[in-house]
């Protein structure tokens, strides 16, 4: 069985010196005067220590030897492994596993963050059961757990659903408690602020019991999580501001009643394909201001009860005028996707900013009748073209054709084809070829940002080249 | 109380806005006085509410905790940070760069970062605070238990009931 010191003497063996008793004489002046600190100072300083470095303190004399139980716990896997550690490697975890109940066991809370990953915790059922307990019962603020062996089949411990202190939920390759025998309440999760669900396998109760039991939730994502079923989605929460559904799998997402929602990202949602379409429905989402990316190509659009069609007229059953932000994936060149451009366009007559991904190379020929939407004519003041694929004098000279004065300037940097582009009719033309790879969901749901979509290019104009958004 | 609190709040930032350059007294326990702009003071959490709540701005803050010695060099820190601005990347950059100097040279004495780092406590400068503790962190990490005792004098104190509950966790665990 292991222990603490035993613990920490494997990690770093020559750390654990033996208990000589012997007096040391000081390289300072002799005196001990950071033991005559007060506790919360001590604390303070071991809670900012690594948990090997922290659990090292309590054998350093009688003053010390309390402190980390003190300091709430902040235990992070990384910190426990040993060089040439391997999760996926069985005598590794089993040894990770041992540690990491040793260490749950040794402190008495209350816990604040603990960031796991491990594997094949199939075979290590009463450690799991005995972590999510301790979780529960010492008041667990940020938990990651993250289980790397596949299938996904490890069944998360129904004393999640104890762990009432929870501000950030983070679960990866596992699967949601079934009968957990608790009837979801707005009591359970009182204080949780973030879930995070990642290559998880999903039940349309699952997400739904979450949110009842959530009353504070404001980010909901799904990332790479999936289920062998037709999942349709239906969002109901009353303080839900950003919902990122992220190369998951899902037949249809329903924004049933979300009155807060500001934020609907849709990314690469066509990673796992289950149906050729995923239905996104908007019912009530009175301050949505970000949506996309909009991909006609796999989503059929759905505003409270009409599916957006591309020879519809606008009318105030399909508007959603809260929206500023509006982001769509084209393939230029395919007739049937460039047309629901405009259908886009004008389901969302305010948007600031209209970005479009083209998978194919850039054919602007179809803006001509775009000009004409009211958006574009009042309030559209930048449309972006991420990923450009196409000559820089192809796009000048269909830009032109339009009648529009342009001036561009070739932006010099390491990032090939990247052209910034200035039209009268839409105050600012920008194309780029981002790196695909830099945007990710962590950003995708940071609310701090206005244009989440952007984040590559406002960072790049801003530090290289802030002359082109005066 | 509670309720005025916010409204002087905002009337003292709003005063602050159009005086910017208001000076405050904090004196130490050796009543040595030392005369900063609010901005400097107000990197206190501690003398910030005092001001915000009406506080006797004009007659000072005696801090009969902190020595002269220690309160300029709390000083020091709260200049840099309350009267310098820090929103472009060079500016954060030389906050930092000032930061790391502070601390390097404050490392050097072990007795007298203690002092300021109560001080930070007291005064809840939060920066400051930060700043302290995570060097005698950084010293703390990577040695033996030995090498802490000798890093900072620590005395192995042990008592026989100290040793058996660890050993108890240590079988427990």
């Amino acid at each position: 069985m292991f222990s603490l010191l035993s613990l920490a003497h494997k990690l770093c063996p020559q750390f654990i010196s033996p208990n000589t008793g012997e007096r040391h004489t000081s390289t300072n002046d002799g005196r001990d005067q950071i033991t005559a600190l007060p506790n919360n100072l001590l604390s303070e300083i071991v809670s900012r220590l690594p948990i090997i470095d922290a659990i090292r303190t309590t054998t350093l004399s009688h003053g010390w030897s309390r402190i980390w139980h003190s300091v709430p716990l902040s235990l992070d896997h990384s910190q426990i492994r040993r060089a040439g550690e391997n999760i996926l490697d069985d005598l590794s975890n089993n040894a990770m596993v041992a540690r990491v109940s040793s260490i749950l066991s040794s402190q008495p809370g209350p816990f604040n963050s603990i960031h796991l990953t491990c594997s094949s915790m199939g075979s290590h059922n009463d450690a799991l059961k005995s972590w999510f307990k301790a979780f529960a019962d010492k008041h667990l603020k940020e938990l990651a757990f993250l289980n790397l062996h596949y299938p996904n089949d490890i069944m998360v411990p129904t004393d999640l659903f104890c762990c009432k202190s929870l501000k950030r939920l983070y679960l990866g390759g596992v699967q949601l408690p079934a009968n957990t025998g608790i009837i979801p309440c707005s009591h359970t999760f009182h204080e949780l602020w973030e879930i995070c669900l990642y290559r998880c396998i999903l039940h349309e109760w699952d997400i739904e019991n979450l949110l009842t039991c959530s009353p504070k939730v404001e980010k909901l994502s799904l990332v790479n999580s999936a289920c062998g079923w037709p999942l349709r989605l239906h969002i109901r929460s009353h303080s839900l501001r950003c919902m990122l559904h992220w190369a998951s799998s899902l037949e249809e997402l329903a924004m049933v009643s979300t009155p807060c929602l500001e934020r609907l990202i849709l990314w690469r949602d066509d990673a796992l394909h289950w149906s050729d379409c995923k239905k996104i429905k908007i019912c009530s989402t009175p301050k949505l201001q970000v949506i996309g990316y909009l991909n006609p190509a796999d989503h059929v659009l759905q505003i409270r009860d009409t599916v957006i069609k591309n020879d519809m007229k606008a009318s105030a059953a399909t508007v959603v005028p809260s929206v500023e932000v509006l982001a769509m994936t084209i393939r230029f060149g395919v007739h049937e996707e460039e047309r629901m451009v405009p259908c886009f366009l004008k389901c969302f007559p305010s948007s600031i900013i209209a970005r479009t991904q083209t998978t194919n190379e850039v054919n602007l020929e179809f803006w001509k009748d775009v000009g004409s939407i009211q958006c574009v004519r009042s309030s559209i003041k930048k449309v972006i073209f991420d990923d450009f694929s196409g000559e820089e004098c192809d796009l000048h000279s269909s830009l032109s054709l339009h009648k529009m004065q342009i001036s561009w300037k070739r932006f010099t940097s390491s990032l090939p084809r990247r052209i910034f582009l200035q039209g009268v009719l839409w105050g600012m033309v920008q194309v780029c070829a981002s790196a695909k790879n830099a945007w990710n969901y962590q950003m995708a749901s940071d609310l701090s940002l206005y244009d989440p979509f952007g984040y590559i290019v406002s960072a790049i104009t801003t530090a290289s080249c802030p002359s082109l958004i005066a | 109380m509670a309720t005025g609190s916010g409204a002087a709040a905002a009337a003292a930032d709003a005063e602050e806005k159009e005086s910017g350059s208001r000076m405050i007294t904090l004196t130490s326990n050796e009543g040595k006085a030392f005369v900063v702009t609010e901005a400097s003071a107000r990197q206190s959490a501690t003398i910030r509410s005092m001001v915000d709540d009406g506080g006797c701005v004009d007659k000072g803050f005696p801090l009969p905790n902190v020595d002269s010695k220690t309160l300029a060099r709390v000083i020091q820190y709260c200049d840099e940070h309350g009267n310098k601005e820090a929103h472009t990347v060079d500016e954060r950059a030389a906050l930092a760069k000032f930061d790391k100097d502070f601390i390097a040279e404050l490392d050097a004495d072990k007795a007298f970062l203690y002092d300021v780092t109560m001080a930070a406590n007291y005064l809840h400068i939060q920066g400051l605070f930060a700043l302290t503790t995570q060097c005698i962190a950084d010293t703390i990490k990577g040695k033996t238990p030995e090498e802490i005792r000798t890093a900072f004098g620590i005395e192995y104190d042990l008592t026989a009931q100290d040793e058996e509950e660890i050993k108890e966790e240590d079988t427990h665990a």
